[in-house]
């Protein structure tokens, strides 16, 4: 295959490069083209990435540039004071599962109503902001209007960073009602919006999405209510109910997954560290979140809503059980642009 | 020379040395670089096509991996196997030199699965290692200053806890 021709004398084999006068330029690994750099960040997970940057100036790469193809899916346990855990489950490479001890001020005192594209939604001592834990990036948000926030969820439609972002928090109301409220980015008022739906409908809100340009509101009985934002459709509300295969024209395909209990279905527990028995009682309020397909976790492979839930301790335990807070969610390196406001 | 099929068609490639290579046309079809300066010539491309960005041990290289993956995707089953191993062995082979010179060349000829697969190689050294090691390995100087140095780990210190530092 391959023919000898002219052989020239393998001297010390330096890369050439054709600059403008035909100097003779070495490659060094620190300056390899930057395109090549980003793809080949793009294949480390999050932590090897923050790594990757310190290695050098030219590899600081800017994290817009940073689009990992392989999927990563994170649990953060809060809620006592700032000390916070953070879990990063193990991918195909064995051992690689961590847990990490971080502080967190932000969250001291907080809690979380929504998670989706790495960004938190929170809400600490009546002020509401989004928080990217693994970039520390912050936005705040106008004022909220909400004062008691235990049976409430939270979804948002875009990087809050985007324009067009919309943030709407909903509850039920009454046992025949929903009530929804929304936030555009760029409005300082938040607006109401109701929704006759008893609770054979639609039961407690466990989950919240933005999926196919509507909101989706899910419940852990099968129930769906979704709701158009954009307001140009003379119908906002639409009731549903999610089954697994059907055969009547009035069937339409969910987009992604739903995913109960996946706190005990992943054996979260174990993984946390608790030890379980008398001397480790725990609540548990978990938020649930929206998340890209995970190619190595056979039960998230598709796009799946994870549902929120709540773990309680056996009766005779409730009173003793530390309460703390957890939340699902999926890294990205986000830096906000200085002077973004909502 | 009409009447010969695009499979047999050879173009010789010409490397910074001048050492000539004879490639079939299908091979060079995954030299997305070369195959858009043979399709931007309106005749037919008979004299050798030099590569001013490449040498002879990295086209070498290249070519053998082509080949094979060639050989393995038209082959009969059971490839994926013989196929993980030669990309194993053809990772191991490479001293960190020459892996940088062969994403290079393999960058300026935009061979894509090739690249693919040395990118994820070069991120499989990364992955789990302190950025000392990566220093060391890559054999590449520290530039920052401790106090920027600094300031970035601080950052994210956390996430610069429990790493190997092997």
């Amino acid at each position: 295959m391959f023919v000898e021709g002219r052989m020239s004398n393998n001297e010390e084999c330096k890369e050439m490069k054709r600059t403008k006068s035909d100097e003779w330029e070495v490659v060094e690994w620190c300056n390899l083209p930057g395109d090549l750099l980003s793809r080949i960040a793009s294949y480390l997970e999050l932590i090897d990435f923050l790594s990757f940057r310190s290695v050098c100036k030219e590899w600081l790469i800017p994290p817009s540039e940073y689009n990992p193809s392989g999927r990563e899916l994170w649990f953060l346990l809060y809620g006592e004071g700032s000390q916070c855990s953070f879990l990063k489950l193990g991918s195909q490479s064995p051992n690689s599962e961590r847990l990490y001890t971080v502080n967190f001020p932000e969250l001291d005192g907080a809690t979380c109503l929504a998670s989706y594209l790495g960004w938190l939604l929170l809400v600490q001592e009546g002020a509401m902001f989004f928080f990217c834990p693994f970039s520390r990036a912050k936005i705040d948000l106008p004022d909220c209007p909400f004062t008691d926030l235990s049976e409430h969820v939270a979804a948002f439609s875009a990087d809050p960073t985007c324009q067009d972002c919309v943030v709407v928090v909903v509850s039920r109301k009454s046992e025949v009602e929903l009530e929804l409220h929304l936030l555009r980015r760029g409005n300082k008022e938040w607006h109401k919006h109701c929704h006759r739906c008893v609770r054979s409908t639609l039961n407690t809100v466990s989950g919240a999405a933005f999926s196919e340009e509507k909101f989706q509101f899910l419940d852990a009985d099968d129930g769906l209510v979704t709701f158009n934002a954009d307001g140009k459709s003379s119908k906002s509300w639409a009731n549903y109910r999610i089954v697994n295969h059907g055969s009547s024209k009035d069937v339409e395909t969910l987009e992604y997954h739903v995913r109960k209990n996946m706190f005990g279905v992943l054996n979260m527990g174990q993984r946390l560290g608790f030890r379980g028995g008398e001397d480790d009682v725990v609540s548990i309020s978990i938020c649930g979140t929206m998340i890209l397909g995970i190619q190595w976790l056979h039960i998230l492979r598709n796009d799946s809503v994870i549902l929120s839930e709540t773990i309680v301790p056996d009766q005779q335990h409730v009173a003793l059980a530390r309460q703390i807070k957890g939340v699902w969610i999926q890294p990205r390196y986000v830096q906000v642009p200085p002077g973004l406001t909502w | 020379m009409s009447g010969i099929s695009d499979t047999e068609r050879m173009i010789t490639l010409k490397t910074v040395e001048g050492t000539l290579f004879d490639v079939k046309s299908s091979i060079a079809k995954d030299l997305k670089t070369v195959q858009a300066f043979i399709d931007d010539s309106d005749d037919d491309v008979t004299s050798p096509i030099p590569l001013p960005n490449v040498f002879t041990r990295e086209l070498s290289r290249i070519l053998d991996y082509l080949n094979n993956h060639h050989r393995f995707r038209s082959g009969i089953e059971k490839a994926d196997e013989e196929m993980a191993r030669y990309d194993a062995e053809f990772a191991k082979s490479m001293s960190h030199e020459e892996l940088k010179a062969l994403i290079l060349a393999a960058n300026y000829l935009n061979v894509k699965d090739l690249l693919e697969f040395l990118n994820q190689t070069v991120a499989d050294v990364i992955q789990n290692k302190s950025v000392e090691f990566v220093r060391n390995f890559f054999g590449i100087e520290n530039d920052y200053t401790p106090e920027e140095e600094e300031k970035l780990r601080n950052e994210n210190e956390w996430a610069f806890n429990g790493v190997e530092q092997d």
